[in-house]
């Protein structure tokens, strides 16, 4: 008998690279290879068959195989043959057809979806850029400088080569002595990302930290970290140092107004103006200190016994 | 660094002939307030304690009981009344001074007889026991402090013969 042509291809299938996971016809797959399968047969019951296979690009029209021939199965066998290298966020379609040890090629049979898939593979975000920070008012903290504020505002610039992914800024602030270990803040995901703002606080006070920042995606997966400043870790990116409150006045004394001697305890004030001196501090250095003041009139004169006793509460200049 | 200075406050207008107390605290640029301070600082201070009082001195006179027409040598009754009287025309009840009265219109030619001089209470002068001694229309009285030196004068009143 003369050698025989291949019968047709049963069974196409297509899998992902675990070759468990069928590929529904149209369906998107998250990796760059795909494997193609099918039942092979031959009328010469002794050959020995491989499968041909041709991918292309849905705008592409087939031409002829363009990829490895599948090893080689007996007759009435399932074989494989393993695509790799596709072009991410492509759509893709093939055929394929039996191949025998003789050289012969029995017809293309195609998958018959259009596209066949679709490869999607995800990418990690892009590292942040853009790192800022600022107080909680949004007032920028210069690099190593100290906020009088517990709340600081950090922010950067996040993206990712996947469109439509929901992003998120993830930040890690640890005091100086502390190494980074894990996030500390995040903030809200927003398609496609952009400028983000996390706020974080309130930080303890008398102290000095440094941080760093990444972009996550909606599937977790992130960027590689990004430290702030561009200076070494061991280096302080901002400070916190909340302002004290002042000390208690000392040395209060009451005046006459006009030649300023001093009122006793009880005494009597013959001008209706008196003036008020004390000495005020404050442990913080650059504050502006006033001396606020609390009057009360304690007993009315006999003029108007019925009128109650009020207070004034007596904001003043300073010095 | 701590920093440190002298503040001054300056308060008023304050009522007149009233007691207060007060106290303070300081307040820095950023709205931060130590706790109060009572004065005095080493005595606490008591809701009920006065640290200063406001007794402003009088600037005019005024008659409060005006003299009557009286006989010849009797006491003018009712007793005649001077009170000091501060800027906002109320009496000046802190002030003690002594007033003085006088004859100042004497049509009689008479001598004004009595306590002439009279410390205040409360503001107030009360004169219980003068009298003139000649009789005539249209005496006057002049009433004087030394500090403040004020003076005003009373309305007219005659001094009448006594009846036989």
């Amino acid at each position: 008998m003369h050698p025989q042509l291949p019968t047709s291809p049963q069974a196409l299938d297509q899998r992902l690279s675990d070759s468990v996971t069928s590929v529904d016809p149209g369906a998107t797959v998250n990796q760059a290879s795909i494997l193609l399968r099918a039942a092979l047969s031959d009328p010469d019951l002794g050959d020995s068959l491989h499968l041909e296979a041709e991918v292309r690009p849905v705008a592409v029209g087939f031409s002829g195989p363009n990829v490895p021939n599948g090893l080689a199965v007996g007759n009435r066998h399932p074989a494989w043959a393993s695509v790799g290298g596709l072009t991410d966020k492509t759509s893709y379609h093939w055929r394929v057809r039996v191949g025998d040890n003789t050289g012969r090629s029995g017809p293309w049979v195609s998958f018959g979806g259009n596209p066949d898939f679709v490869v999607n593979v995800p990418h990690p975000p892009n590292p942040p850029t853009t790192l800022g920070q600022a107080r909680g008012d949004g007032t920028g903290i210069i690099t190593g400088a100290t906020a009088d504020t517990d709340v600081v505002i950090l922010s950067a610039t996040v993206s990712d080569p996947d469109p439509g992914d929901l992003l998120r800024l993830e930040v890690e602030v640890r005091p100086v002595s502390t190494t980074f270990s894990s996030p500390t803040d995040s903030s809200d995901p927003v398609p496609d990302g952009g400028p983000l703002q996390v706020i974080v606080g309130p930080l303890p006070s008398s102290t000095n930290y440094h941080w760093r920042a990444r972009a996550v995606d909606q599937t977790g997966d992130t960027c590689s970290w990004v430290a702030y400043g561009g200076n070494p870790e061991t280096a302080t990116d901002f400070g916190i140092a909340l302002p004290h409150d002042p000390y208690r006045p000392d040395s209060l004394a009451q005046l006459q107004s006009g030649d300023l001697l001093p009122i006793p305890v009880g005494g009597v004030s013959p001008s209706n103006t008196v003036v008020i001196t004390g000495a005020v501090s404050d442990p913080d250095g650059g504050q502006t200190v006033q001396l606020d003041l609390e009057g009360r009139w304690v007993r009315t004169s006999s003029i108007s016994p019925t009128t109650p006793a009020r207070s004034c509460r007596t904001p003043r200049r300073r010095r | 660094m701590p920093n440190a200075s002298a503040a001054s406050v300056t308060v008023g207008p304050l009522a007149d002939n009233a007691s207060y107390h007060w106290q303070a605290r300081a307040k820095d640029n950023v709205g931060h307030t130590s706790a109060w301070a009572a004065f005095p600082i080493t005595l606490g201070n008591p809701e009920t304690a006065t640290d200063f009082s406001v007794q402003q001195p009088p600037v005019q006179l005024g008659f409060t009981v005006e003299p009557v027409s009286t006989a010849v040598g009797a006491a003018i009754t009712p007793a005649i009344q001077v009170t000091a009287l501060g800027a906002n025309s109320q009496p000046s009840t802190g002030y003690t001074g002594n007033v003085t009265m006088t004859i100042e219109a004497n049509p009689g030619g008479g001598t004004l007889s009595g306590t002439i001089t009279v410390a205040a209470v409360a503001g107030v002068a009360t004169f219980a026991d003068l009298s003139i001694n000649r009789a005539g229309t249209g005496f006057t009285l002049r009433a004087t402090t030394f500090l403040p030196s004020l003076t005003i004068v009373s309305a007219p009143f005659d001094i009448t013969h006594r009846k036989p």
